[in-house]
């Protein structure tokens, strides 16, 4: 499983890898601090990704702009976004930019797992 | 002070910490003071713009700053490190963004948070200062909310 964690901070960055690593052994996982960075570093897997997890507000380039640089090339991967933002026009215009979930903080260790793996069974049986 | 600037700010606080670190913070009884309080080694602080102006600051002592790092990154945190201050920043941040659902519409915005290791680079909190203190186990920190109307502040 590679997971891609976009966020500027590295606090985030570290638990959300803390919870991830839930999934399993061998998790691998690749961090970007803002959008631009995201899309170098998608660059340089030749194999992909699984899943990206994304900040809404990020320097250089926001994770709604990510999101819709992404899906320009790659429709599959899920993305979810996990954001301060809870209101409902930010949910929707995410989804309609195409992220799969979203996940709003403060989040506790148990939603943010069954949200990730709920998204890549969904992903895997689309 | 508006209580319903204030009271988001510390529901939020309550629901960030317990949610994210698994610490519970008890909230005390606030007072009204005529000076800035004493300092804390670590603050947070969320400058709050519009009609209403001023700051709403966390003051944390050293014992529960390396306790919410502990819990947010792992490991025996105990000193007050650039992983401290980073993680401090992002409860701050993740305490504005949910008390900004609750915050009456239109009356305020609010800034990205800052933290500092003492009062200085964060916005001036002007006396009166409402100061909420919180528990957890045997230690305190506060929640220090200074607020004007923006007419008064702009009078001043």
């Amino acid at each position: 499983m590679r997971i891609l964690l976009v966020d500027d901070s590295k606090t985030m960055r570290t638990i959300q890898k803390r919870v991830l690593e839930g999934l399993g052994a061998g998790t691998e996982f690749f961090e970007a601090a803002d959008g631009f960075e995201a899309l170098s570093v998608i660059a340089s897997l030749p194999n992909g990704y699984d899943l990206a997890m994304i900040d809404w507000n990020m320097p250089n380039m926001d994770g709604l702009t990510l999101v819709a640089r992404i899906r320009e090339k790659n429709k599959a991967t899920p993305l979810i976004m996990c954001t301060t933002e809870a209101e409902k026009e930010r949910v929707v215009a995410a989804l309609k930019a195409g992220v799969n979930n979203y996940v709003v903080k403060p989040f506790d260790a148990k939603t943010l797992l069954e949200k990730v793996q709920a998204t890549l069974a969904k992903a895997k049986a689309a | 002070m508006n209580v319903n600037l204030i009271n988001p700010f510390v529901a939020s606080c309550c629901e960030v910490l317990t949610t994210m670190a698994k610490l519970s913070p008890r909230i005390g009884r606030p007072t009204l003071q005529e000076r800035v309080p004493r300092g804390y080694p670590l603050y947070a602080a969320i400058e709050i713009t519009g009609a209403t102006v001023g700051t709403v600051a966390f003051g944390f002592p050293a014992e529960i700053a390396a306790a919410l790092t502990s819990a947010l990154l792992g490991g025996d945190r105990r000193a007050i490190d650039a992983d401290c201050l980073d993680a401090m920043g992002e409860v701050a941040n993740m305490i504005a963004g949910s008390a900004k659902q609750n915050l009456p519409g239109g009356l305020c915005g609010i800034s990205t948070p800052r933290v500092s290791l003492d009062r200085r680079g964060l916005p001036p909190a002007r006396p009166p200062v409402v100061v909420i203190p919180c528990f957890c186990g045997d230690h305190q920190f506060d929640i220090e909310v200074s607020l004007r109307p923006a007419t008064v502040a702009a009078a001043a």
